[in-house]
């Protein structure tokens, strides 16, 4: 169901606040709030660890940090499609995670509707803790 | 007033003025009875009195009131008066720290205990409460210098003497020698300073005279009589010494303390040995070809290293802040028993990291509530075995090869080799033969076992045996291990060694199924060829054989077919009652590596302690061998090999 707003971790300007990243994944259309965004990377090597959750890909470096990288379409119930694919460091508090996303991304700085066309929001914290579970 | 904002800063600074207290009263029943440290004490209690009024804490400022009555009387008393009152202050310092506690815990049912057990405490001491309020002006601030007296110089009456020792050669002049003088002389007053400093007289560079400056109201001629009294003084030379001006302060400003949250104090750290990483790496790339760069890469590391060595030590705490919390727990423990205990604490000052201190923490309440609890005699039992009425524990601290000891002794009835042998068998711990074959060192380790308990009823002190062997895994989960010496009728000492910090570990790189592991060193006992093991059966001798577990199998890795290695080498591990051995692929070599523990949604994988980022970018994995032999069942069908095992 498609939902609209800045996100949990929109604590940016007010103009930076109103932008979000969208993608597509299979039918659907989804947003993360640019407030909500560290920084995008393209993807380097992941190790996997075994036995973790699912929808955790794996531990990857990222400027000489460890990040969790979290599997985007795992996570919301898409396959993951092949091709390009970026990564997607959240900013603080959840500055240790990084979303693999594929497909393209684009910025959209108009304000995102309420239609059933609108794209999804997401909320970073809900992606971190709330739908994930452990694996089987 | 937000009370909530200042909640954190209350508790923090009303248990630092506690823990000086007790340090104080630890002092006061050495035997220690002067003004000074009443001042001192009395000036604690008063400033977490105000504390307390500013947070509305009626019970705390009720209770720290009443000590100040109580200190201030003893001020003025005899020194057998100040022994009479001193169980009745150790109280009531108790009982400000069980209301400190309960405060903190906000726990109404915690809290109305320790308010009740203050208010009955109080009105021993007060029993009219109208008399004088706690919040009532005092006769006068009597951590403050009387009437007449000056804060920062002394009355008139009071002089400097200079007194000049020439001591004779025989006996040979020793430090114990001349601190018995001086503690003769601090019967007449304040000894203020010592030339030259007492540590000479031991190392062979004493010249057999001493200058002691002493501030006393007494007149010359006691302080002659005395002196001519003291064995060993050849002569002496008395004047008085000019009163030096009192000391410059520093302008505000020059010397101030900031508080910093620890959090942020990690973070800091944490970013220095990210940094270190990097430039490893940027010094790796450089290669060998570029000089300059590398003596600037070079340059920069040491760089590095020295301020990650300083954030360290802004990381580091006195262990006295631990030390404090063990003496509450001694008081209230002795004072339930009826038991006369006191901790003694020996290096205290030094400073620990404080992530190891919070680690130990449980362990050593745990261990001090079994001293107290199971450890000392009652009363009666030590005056038949002429011992002290009052048992001692001694808490010592100290840094050894790299890491730090933290023992706890006490002079109770020991540990006996063969009851605990008897006890072990009695529950089917231990065949007879087994137990026969145990030395003393080993069977003192079957305290460690779980549910392991000699004590003929478990109570709520020190609970049902499960203690030591808590103790003993919350050790080894730092990657330290524990030792247990004791003699019978003569006390126990249980030392913890852990190592100096828990984010920069030595550790032991493997492979296994292509994926790389790091292993913290201080848990590997050995490393064996796993051709050099025999695989037996499960009826070969037990005791010298250790458990094999598959690290493939016990984390589910995937064995995929090509150049992905073989089991190979054997990790054996240094763990209390289980010789396991984890078998790898490929041992890569050993190495300091930065653990960063997990964060959500890993936090729940008890496999592993975190993750390490190498030079070149790898990740290793790093193992938490003992939760992982704890969930892991050993394979081979009961894998137990042969092997020369030490």
């Amino acid at each position: 169901m498609p939902s609209s707003g800045t996100g949990p971790d929109a604590t940016g300007s007010p103009e930076r606040a109103e932008m979000h990243l969208v993608f597509r994944l299979g039918e659907r259309e989804y947003a993360l709030a640019l407030a909500a965004i560290d920084g995008l990377a393209d993807v380097g090597p992941i190790r996997p660890v075994r036995q973790s959750p699912a929808g955790v890909l794996g531990l990857t470096e990222w400027k000489g940090q460890l990040l969790t990288v979290l599997d985007l379409p795992a996570l919301l119930g898409q396959a993951t499609p092949n091709g390009s694919a970026s990564l997607v460091r959240l900013a603080p508090p959840l500055d240790q995670v990084a979303l693999y996303l594929p497909g393209n991304l684009h910025l959209s700085s108009e304000p995102l509707g309420q239609s059933e066309d609108s794209p999804t929001v997401l909320q970073p914290q809900q992606l971190v803790s709330g739908r994930l579970h452990p694996r089987g | 007033m937000d009370r909530a904002a200042y909640l954190e800063l209350f508790f923090s600074e009303s248990r630092e003025h506690l823990g000086d207290a007790y340090r104080l009263m630890a002092r006061l029943e050495l035997g220690v009875v002067d003004r000074e440290l009443m001042r001192n004490l009395l000036r604690h209690m008063h400033s977490i009195k105000g504390m307390a009024a500013t947070m509305g804490f009626e019970a705390l400022v009720g209770l720290t009131h009443a000590l100040e009555d109580l200190l201030e009387e003893m001020q003025d008393a005899s020194v057998s008066e100040c022994y009479r009152l001193a169980p009745q202050l150790s109280a009531a310092l108790v009982r400000v720290g069980q209301l400190i506690d309960a405060l903190q815990q906000d726990d109404p049912e915690a809290l109305g205990l320790a308010e009740r057990n203050a208010e009955s405490w109080r009105l021993r001491i007060a029993p009219d409460p109208k008399s004088a309020g706690p919040l009532a002006p005092r006769r006068r601030p009597s951590f403050l210098p009387r009437a007449g007296e000056q804060p920062d110089s002394a009355p008139e009456s009071i002089s400097d003497w200079r007194i000049e020792l020439h001591f004779t050669n025989a006996p040979p002049l020793t430090t114990d020698r001349i601190v018995n003088l001086l503690m003769g002389l601090g019967e007449f007053g304040r000894v203020r300073q010592v030339r030259p400093p007492l540590l000479r007289a031991d190392t062979g560079r004493f010249e057999g005279r001493l200058v002691v400056i002493l501030s006393s109201s007494r007149p010359r001629a006691e302080l002659e009589h005395r002196l001519g009294q003291t064995a060993g003084v050849e002569r002496f030379i008395i004047e008085k010494e000019p009163r030096a001006a009192p000391p410059r302060r520093l302008p505000s400003g020059e010397e101030r303390w900031v508080r910093v949250r620890a959090s942020l104090l990690d973070g800091v750290a944490e970013q220095a040995l990210d940094l270190m990483l990097e430039q490893a790496r940027a010094k790796a790339a450089a290669g060998d070809d570029r000089p300059t760069l590398t003596t600037h890469l070079e340059r920069s590391e040491f760089l590095l290293k020295e301020l990650y060595g300083t954030l360290r030590e802004l990381r580091l705490v006195p262990f006295d802040t631990l030390a404090q919390l063990l003496d509450q727990t001694v008081r209230e423990l002795a004072t339930e028993l009826g038991k006369q205990t006191q901790l003694r604490v020996e290096g205290g000052a030094l400073r620990v990291d404080r992530s190891i201190l919070e680690a130990i923490q449980d362990p050593l309440v745990q261990m001090v509530r079994n001293a107290v609890d199971h450890g000392l005699e009652t009363e009666q039992e030590r005056i038949a075995a002429g011992k002290p009425v009052r048992g001692t524990l001694l808490l010592s601290v100290e840094r050894r090869a790299g890491r730090v000891r933290v023992s706890l002794a006490d002079d109770g009835r020991g540990l006996s080799a063969e009851a605990l042998k008897r006890t072990a068998v009695q529950r089917g711990l231990l065949s007879e033969q087994r137990a026969a074959e145990l030395s003393d060192q080993e069977a003192f380790r079957l305290i460690t076992l779980p549910s392991f308990s000699t004590a003929a009823e478990a109570n709520r002190i020190s609970g049902r045996g499960v203690g030591m062997d808590v103790v003993c895994q919350n050790v080894e989960q730092l990657g330290g291990h524990l030792q247990i010496r004791s003699n019978p009728g003569v006390g126990t000492r249980i030392s913890l060694w852990v190592p100096m910090t828990l984010a920069l570990i030595q550790a032991l790189l493997v492979r296994c199924c292509g994926e790389l592991f790091a292993v913290p060193i201080s848990i590997v006992n050995r490393v064996i060829d796993l051709e050099e093991l025999t695989v037996t059966g499960p009826d070969s001798a037990a005791g010298t054989i250790p458990e094999l577990l598959e690290l493939e199998h016990a984390l589910g890795l995937e064995r995929r077919d090509g150049p992905t290695g073989r089991p190979a080498s054997v990790l054996l591990l240094a763990l209390r009652h289980r010789r396991v051995g984890i078998v790898v692929d490929e041992i890569v070599g050993s190495r300091q590596v930065v653990v960063k523990p997990f964060q959500q949604p890993l936090k729940s994988l008890d496999h592993y302690s975190g993750a390490a980022l190498l030079e070149d970018g790898t990740v290793a994995l790093v193992l938490d061998p003992l939760q992982i032999v704890q969930s892991g069942t050993a394979h081979r069908g009961g894998a137990l090999a042969e092997m020369p095992f030490q």
